[in-house]
């Protein structure tokens, strides 16, 4: 009686079959000799000398009533809601000093910056994600010589807003409302096929994609399957690319001896009508990941409006101008034998350029056409290679136009060294005027939560090519990175 | 006399044909030990678990952890591996849907197709920790027997089915009873030997005995080692849509 109701209270508590089995056969000792029964002696868990669904079955049949052996679904785990919202914080530190390399070599950057996220995630699948970025450049106002202007006014230190959304993730369904990145495109380096967000140019090529975005208020719904999804977007209040100050390292618009004056206000006046709208498909067909897409937007490049402000002496005001664009485009990677082959095209229409033809400034519509071409291996342990091929064109014959058809190239390498240190070198080139640009990093994660990172960003070419103009912008940067939270 | 005679023959022979066909009925082929194998390795179904990587190499060692969501078996094993410590690397994400694998970068907020060959820290590569299943990868042959720290082993000789794997040749050692991983060695296409590892630390998981322990060793240079410990197991509420990888955003 005493075994069986050790046996009863075991099956009630749900003991294992294997403590089942063990202290059935206890009481029958204790019966015998010992009015008081020890516990039985567990099995171990170690490798069991028989395989473990076999050891543990025989004995629960012994227990086991007939009813109970009719097999059950595998009970789920389904995680309790949490009583409270989760909160989530990531803070970023960046503190980096730089140095120009050709012509005067005095400081190029002396700058802080602190990135912050908030997360907050509710039972109900909502999150709300509030973030802000706060920057202080010191080298415009120590290096007053070469800096001045638009520059110092607004880079010597601001605050940015960056993501502010809602979010809601359930199933199928993904919902999000706010300021906040899409990203498109399967290519690195270049935003060729990334065209919802604006882009902040002042800092030339930017190393970190996220940080160049500028984050846009927008809806943002997709539905989501296992191997496809759809997504629509809707921009009520389009914002532009910022494009380099006048007075800083990457302004490049210069006129010999005429004083300009660039009129940017980057924005266009609240209206019902100034909205934008996508949608983008994705499907995973054997292997190739395939997207296509459509956005309705302005051009987040500007063109500009010369109207000349004064004869003696000569200057120029170069008022922005808003267009609309529609961009039709197709991404597709496949992996080929461990070689990451990633590819991008795009239409972009009614788009238009600015050109100087006979001593008239003007603007001409015309289709643009870009073709992008990438291949990745990182099948060697440390070693990462990337080549990438651009074509970039426009439809109409446009005289004035310096460069109608363009191709790019670029090669990346990465060699991973001890201790998760990286080596990283980058080669673009445009071969049609013969320039390049070529950056150089050393990073070093010195402990979980700090980086250092020694680099130099070279501008190579004539005056006259696109990399060349920046030639005065290279420098070498030496910056310390610190992450926390998360 | 000759009617029982006959009768007994034919009752004879048909209980011979039972019992010899009993044994082949029982074998386990090697499909089937490797799949046992990496039940002993990984729960089937929906789980979620955490992995701890411990990158040691000669005196100097680094940690980092990953939070592992995985679904289903075979070509159809699902897996998304979210990294959560070190701080400078949580938010990073790599996403296994079939045969095709995506990471995820916070600093680019774009999933970006990779390949399961490279490496994800220290010894590890991506296919090490997002493809928990041979079975689905690999043809199995038995080979042989062998005894490994006087445990009785069978050795198995995995080939790959097709192109998308982390390795092109694996060879297998599995405990001869309980089918639990002893031992491993992978092999590059050019057959070059690129790493070994060894299975142990045996827990009862989830109402089975699974090791949670792998070691990896570099092959030519066996200082350079990474020590997976495999824990925090349990059963999730996984949707498709969970792994694909416009679900990826933060």
């Amino acid at each position: 009686m005493l075994a069986l109701a050790v046996v009863l209270s075991l099956f009630a508590t749900g003991a294992s079959a294997a403590q089942v089995k063990g202290t059935a056969r206890a009481p029958q000792q204790n019966s015998k000799a010992k009015p008081k029964a020890k516990p039985a002696p567990q099995p171990k868990p170690a490798l069991a000398s028989k395989p473990a669904h076999v050891a543990e079955e025989p004995a629960a049949k012994l227990v086991v009533p007939p009813a109970r052996l009719v097999p059950r679904p595998e009970p789920v785990y389904r995680p309790a809601p949490a009583p409270r919202p989760t909160w989530q914080y990531k803070l970023r530190v960046d503190g980096e000093a730089g140095w120009h390399l050709f012509g005067r070599q005095d400081l190029a950057t002396h700058r802080y910056s602190a990135e912050f996220e908030q997360r907050v995630a509710f039972p109900s699948r909502w999150t709300l994600v509030a973030g802000g970025r706060g920057v202080v450049d010191g080298a415009y106002a120590m290096n007053s010589g070469r800096y001045s202007g638009a520059v110092v006014r607004d880079e010597s230190s601001e605050f940015l807003l960056r993501d502010l959304y809602a979010q809601f993730k359930g199933g199928s369904l993904f919902l999000r409302v706010g300021n906040q990145q899409v990203v498109w495109g399967e290519t690195f380096g270049f935003f060729y096929a990334d065209i919802v967000n604006p882009k902040d140019l002042r800092t030339g090529v930017p190393r970190d994609l996220a940080s160049a975005r500028i984050p846009v208020p927008m809806v943002n719904a997709k539905l989501i399957g296992s191997s496809n999804s759809i997504q629509f977007l809707y921009i009520p209040y389009p914002l532009f690319n910022r494009l380099p100050n006048q007075g800083g390292d990457f302004f490049t618009a210069r006129v010999p001896g005429v004083s300009l004056t660039v009129d940017d206000p980057r924005k266009l006046p609240f209206s019902l009508g100034n909205w934008e709208a996508g949608v983008r498909g994705t499907q995973l067909v054997g292997g190739v990941d395939l997207s296509v897409f459509f956005l309705k937007s302005f051009d987040r490049q500007p063109n500009f409006r010369a109207e000349l402000t004064s004869l003696v002496p000569p200057a120029l005001t170069l008022k922005a101008v808003r267009n609309r664009v529609q961009t039709a485009g197709i991404t597709a990677t496949m992996d080929i034998a461990s070689v990451l082959v990633r590819l991008e095209a795009l239409q972009i229409f009614d788009r238009r350029f600015d050109v100087f033809d006979g001593g008239v400034y003007r603007s001409v519509k015309s289709k643009e056409t870009i073709a992008v071409l990438e291949a990745d291996y990182g099948g060697l342990k440390n070693w990462r290679f990337a080549l990438q091929g651009a074509y970039d064109a426009i439809s109409e014959d446009i005289p004035g136009l310096l460069s109608p058809r363009r191709h790019s190239m670029s090669a990346q390498v990465t060699r991973t060294l001890a201790n998760e240190q990286t080596l990283e070198a980058l080669w673009a080139h445009i071969p049609s005027d013969k320039s390049s640009f070529v950056r150089f990093a050393y990073v070093n994660p010195f402990s979980n939560s700090l980086e250092l990172r020694l680099g130099t960003d070279l501008f190579l070419g004539n005056a006259a090519s696109q990399y060349g103009s920046l030639r005065e912008a290279s420098r070498g940067t030496l910056s310390l990175r610190v992450f926390l939270g998360g | 006399m000759k009617t029982v005679s006959l009768a007994k023959t034919l009752a004879f022979q048909s209980l011979m044909a039972i019992f010899l066909a009993i044994p082949s009925a029982f074998a386990v082929t090697p499909e089937e030990m490797v799949k046992k194998a990496d039940e002993a390795r990984v729960p089937e179904g929906a789980v979620t678990f955490l992995v701890t990587i411990k990158d040691f190499n000669g005196s100097s060692a680094r940690e980092s952890r990953f939070r592992v969501s995985s679904k289903g078996g075979g070509t159809d094993n699902n897996s998304l591996v979210e990294s959560i410590y070190p701080d400078r690397l949580k938010g990073r994400k790599l996403l296994m849907n079939g045969n095709d694998l995506w990471f995820y970068l916070p600093t680019v907020k774009r999933p970006t197709r990779i390949s399961f060959r490279e490496r994800l820290t220290g010894e590890v590569a991506n296919g090490d920790i997002s493809r928990t299943n041979f079975a689905g990868d690999y043809d199995a042959k038995l080979v042989g027997k062998e005894t490994i720290s006087g445990k009785p082993c069978v050795k198995l000789a995995l080939s790959a089915k097709h192109k998308d794997v982390t390795y092109s040749k694996i060879d297998y050692w599995l405990d001869a009873k309980t089918y639990i991983p002893v031992k491993s060695a992978f092999y590059a296409v050019s057959g070059k030997l690129l790493k070994t590892g060894e299975y142990s630390g045996p827990k009862k998981v989830m109402g089975a005995v699974r090791a949670t322990v792998l070691v990896i060793k570099d092959a030519l240079q066996p200082s350079r080692r990474s020590v997976l410990e495999f824990s925090a197991f349990k059963r999730a509420e996984l949707p498709d849509s969970f792994f694909n990888k416009e679900s990826l955003s933060e």
